[in-house]
């Protein structure tokens, strides 16, 4: 719930402004019942156009079932979060930071299995701020140089090798696996830095450097810590999957499906972060489970 | 493949009778008799011409200019490569393309003249001088003129004969080779166009294009075997040329250039267009074996063209068209040629973006403006890239009705994940509204396309604000006065390469109204047009009280009337361009009342005193001024209404607290 309420207080707060400067173009204009039936090209051009900033992240595509979801995964895809803006970029990076406050009470919460503190909590979250932090910029700066260094190269040597290849199929699968390369990549490091956390908590590790060493030996040492990340990752897809069809279904035109719309969406966004949570406390069952398997048979072979 | 190939010639051999149609064809003042030969390997043209050229002039030249238009290809130094480094802060690909992989260039090897009745056949290769006309970049060698041993007077006839060799530039624009696919396009030393003012014959620049006379073609080309070829004109011939060649021969009456293209991996289809009272057009296709899937879709579109501006403006002339679908790496791009145009398609597209059929009207509307009205583009593109614009919205909107929205995910060079927005119509026109609010103040129409301040004022100039411009004079004039103006434009310039001046006296004649504001404003001056309702405003009319009366009359009183309201509409000229505009106000009991403001002033109040209250106000109702930028803001309600911001800003709020999350997957 904390997290929920993180994520819809941070939105509103950006998207209040934006809903004042379109309630201030639109409430009186004549085009008002077209623009609210479905989104006139015409009017959406010119609104971006004239009133910049959070306006020219208003587009058609905002319109679709999917279409959101769709945005944010090509954010992911191709790790440009600039696309939208410095007001954007900057939220994000200011939602991350709490996002990473937020994780080291949340996991400690998990490793110490006790009842839930607020005051406990935030302590710990206070505690290892400083470590997420530095996980927080070091992962940061992995994901910047696959986005910058490793996906330019990868498409570079797609398209040497792709130049001289006249089926255009061939061109676009070639294409397809390289995304799907970069995607796995990230996917790759996320869940290194998801266990480093977990590892610098649960074993009171001092140096975030540590921790990531011992992640990296866990997570590629055994099956299971991918293995997990992937059923929750396709848990995710399948919910969203559900979510975008309902939400294409729903046209929200008049006040009552507006408001309809509006809690169907939060209810799907509050079950996106609940899943993400449990990410981390599934990840930290998975990692005692196996730290546990390892003690007894350490103690079976002495 | 070889079946395909039988057919394709049988086709094509066949339209000749169709070619004899009388079509008063004017009489010719450049033709060119052309042998070449090209090397399959090295990209690389030999040939022999002999041009005809009559001077139809009033004027005595002892020259004549040329163009050599791919010397623009040959260095980093020509007048088009250094425009392309300077006015793009990326360059585009096909610079680094040509740089690296292939310049191209076009050498005279030797030219001869000959003057029936003034002077015997003669070398003139000594007196060949490069002209850099424009711009006087001493290392560009686009034009070059050479001197005739003797002046020949108006209706004088000069034979030139010149030997060249063209070496085409790899994945250029409009021109140039990709692997085994070549289109040969401003491959052969080509005449100037000589005007009362003297030689017209400019450098080939970055964006601007061609300008020459008419006249008859006769083109055989000697090539590998197995390559398919398309070409302006109608193939009459194919003979063996041995070693594995054979040269292929091409004629056509009344074009004023050649194009060619060749690939051993085209599929060839044909169409005949048949439409009522129109005469017949033999269709050829050369497409991607890839693109299979939209044959249907390019003649679908190539015919739809033909139908509408046959119908409206004037008969396709020639009796074939070739439709020439490219590969999606050629760089050639969508290119109009007399009879022949290339367009393409990417593998994957989206259904709401009406692909291929916008190309493909496009191109194909320029063989009824560039093809027949040949006017200058170099100097006036608008008038021919603004004219096939507008006609082209004008019938995709006939054809096809409005697009949809669509988006390309993950969109890099051949590939993409297309996604349509069914709910989000697009006008063909609403693109073109999108570009002039862009770049509707950056310079004005009627310039030589090498002079704009940069490449978007040169798009905006000749396609955009002409579009608009041309769809807002429809409207305010009617379809029906207003077809009447084209089809008189088409018809009486056919050939005739008219100016800008000809299309305005035109306009002038055929309309009830004065349209010259309105051309000097758009020609000559840069702005744009935006008409905005600002504020509607109604209050209780208060009264009035004081002494009232005379004499005995007199007397001190209060007058209320407390079922009147004044009500105040607040218009304002947001833009540069001034237009007269209609005013609809709706009054709260369903009157409605229509009036004409004259648009010059840069704030307007219209004032009503009555019962009812204003409800709203509209300006341009019926939506006729194209030219208006922002429609939104032309009609306003008194009172708000939140429901569609709160829509709307609940679909964003929804994304954002998504995006979000998304990146908290990175914390």
């Amino acid at each position: 719930m904390v997290f929920y309420l993180s994520n819809v207080i941070f939105a509103a707060a950006v998207a209040l402004p934006l809903f004042l400067t379109l309630n201030g173009q639109i409430a009186y204009l004549t085009m008002r019942s077209e623009i609210a039936q479905h989104p006139s090209y015409a009017w959406w051009s010119g609104f971006r156009f004239h009133d910049g900033c959070l306006a020219e992240t208003m587009r058609p595509s905002l319109n679709s079932g999917f279409g959101p979801m769709l945005d944010n995964v090509e954010l992911l895809f191709r790790g440009n979060f600039n696309s939208f803006g410095l007001t954007i970029l900057f939220a994000g990076l200011a939602y991350i930071f709490l996002m990473a406050f937020l994780n080291g009470g949340a996991l400690s919460q998990f490793i110490e299995d006790r009842g839930f503190s607020m005051q406990r909590f935030l302590g710990h979250s206070g505690h290892y701020l400083r470590h997420m932090s530095a996980f927080l910029t070091l992962q940061g700066l992995v994901l910047w140089g696959i986005y910058r260094g490793i996906s330019p190269l990868l498409f570079s040597m797609i398209d040497s090798v792709t130049v001289a290849s006249v089926s255009a199929p061939l061109v676009w699968f070639v294409n397809l696996a390289g995304y799907i390369l970069v995607i796995k990549l990230v996917f790759i490091v996320v869940t290194l830095f998801d266990y480093a956390r977990i590892i610098l908590i649960a074993e009171k590790k001092t140096s975030s450097l540590t921790a990531l060493g011992l992640s990296v030996k866990f997570v590629f040492s055994r099956l299971q810590p991918m293995g997990l990340n992937a059923l929750l990752a396709g848990i995710a897809i399948l919910m969203s999957t559900i979510a975008g069809t309902i939400f294409s279904i729903i046209h929200p035109s008049g006040l009552f499906m507006v408001i309809l719309s509006f809690l169907l969406q939060q209810v799907y966004l509050f079950l996106l972060i609940s899943m993400r949570v449990a990410c981390y406390s599934t990840e930290v069952l998975l990692y005692q489970q196996q730290m546990a398997e390892n003690q007894q048979v350490k103690k079976r072979k002495h | 493949m070889k079946l395909k190939l039988g057919c394709w010639h049988f086709i094509l051999l066949g339209s000749v009778a169709v070619n004899s149609a009388d079509y008063s064809f004017p009489p010719p003042t450049a033709s060119y008799n052309i042998t070449a030969k090209l090397d399959a390997v090295d990209k690389r043209i030999d040939g022999e011409e002999e041009i005809i050229w009559i001077n139809r002039s009033n004027r005595t030249t002892d020259e004549i200019y040329l163009h050599l238009y791919l010397n623009a290809f040959k260095n980093l130094s020509t007048t088009f490569m250094s425009e392309v480094s300077n006015r793009f802060s990326s360059l585009p690909d096909y610079f680094y393309s040509v740089c690296k992989n292939g310049w191209g260039y076009c050498d005279v090897r030797s030219i001869a003249v000959e003057a029936p009745g003034l002077f015997e056949r003669m070398d003139v290769m000594e007196s060949l001088q490069f002209d850099p006309i424009d711009d006087g970049n001493v290392a560009d060698e686009t034009v070059c003129r050479i001197r005739l041993p003797g002046a020949a007077a108006p209706g004088q006839v000069v034979h030139l004969y010149i030997s060249f060799t063209s070496q085409l530039p790899h994945r250029a624009p409009r021109t140039g080779y990709y692997q085994d696919y070549l289109v040969a396009g401003q491959w052969f030393p080509k005449c100037g166009v000589l005007e009362e003012q003297g030689w017209n014959c400019h450098q080939y620049h970055n964006v601007s294009e061609f300008f020459a006379d008419y006249g008859d073609y006769d083109v055989s080309i000697t090539l590998p075997k197995n390559y398919i070829v398309g070409a302006s004109g109608v193939l009459v011939g194919e003979t063996s040329a041995g070693a594995g060649e054979k040269t292929v021969r091409f004629q056509e009456k009344c074009i004023h250039d050649f194009v060619w293209t060749a690939s051993p991996k085209f599929r060839v289809a044909e169409r005949t267009f048949e439409y009522v009272d129109l005469p017949p057009v033999k269709l050829a296709l050369l497409y991607q074996p890839i693109n299979q899937k939209y044959v249907d879709s390019y003649f679908d579109a190539a015919i739809a063209t033909l139908k509408h501006l046959g119908s409206w403006y004037t008969p396709y002339p020639y009796s074939h068209l070739t439709i020439v679908d490219l590969p999606e790496k050629s760089n050639a791009g969508g290119m109009e040629y007399p009879t022949l145009f290339t367009t393409d398609v990417s593998w994957q597209v989206a259904s709401g973006s009406q692909a291929p059929m916008g190309v493909t009207v496009h191109e194909c509307t320029h063989q009824f403006f560039y093809g027949i009205i040949g006017n200058n583009e170099a100097e006036h593109a608008w008038m021919d890239e603004g004219l096939t614009v507008y006609a082209t919205s004008r019938c995709l909107n006939t054809a096809y009705g409005p697009g949809n929205a669509w988006k390309m995910y993950l969109a890099r060079d051949s590939f993409g994940l297309p996604t349509t927005f069914k709910h989000v119509h697009k006008d063909q026109r609403d693109w073109i509204v999108e570009n002039q609010r862009e770049r509707g103040a950056l310079d004005f129409m009627d310039k030589p396309s090498w002079a704009y301040v940069n490449y978007p004022a040169y798009r905006n100039n000749a396609y955009e604000k002409p579009a608009l411009m041309l769809w807002t004079l429809e409207n305010v004039l009617g379809e029906p006065v207003f077809n009447r103006i084209m089809r008189e434009y088409v018809t009486r310039f056919r050939f005739k390469h008219p100016k800008p001046q000809d299309f305005i006296n035109v306009v002038n004649e055929f309309s009830p109204q004065d349209m010259n504001s309105l051309f000097d404003q758009t020609l000559h001056t840069p702005g744009v047009l935006d008409y905005a309702v600002v504020r509607v405003i109604s209050q209780r009319d208060k009264g009035t009280k004081g002494y009232f009366g005379r004499g005995a009359e007199l007397a001190l009183a209060e007058k209320n009337d407390p079922g009147t309201w004044t009500s105040q509409v607040h218009l304002e000229r947001q833009g540069d361009i001034v237009f007269p505009v209609e005013l609809l106000i709706t009054f709260e009991d369903g009157e409605k009342r229509r009036l004409q403001w004259d648009g010059k002033e840069s704030i307007k109040i219209f004032s009503f005193t009555q019962k009812a209250r204003v409800e709203k106000a509209e300006i341009d109702p019926d939506h006729n001024i194209w030219l208006d930028v922002d429609v939104t803001n032309n009609g306003r309600y008194r009172e708000k209404n939140h429901l569609a911001a709160f829509r709307w800003g609940v679909q964003w709020l929804f994304w954002l607290q998504h995006l979000l999350e998304t990146a908290a997957i990175f914390s």
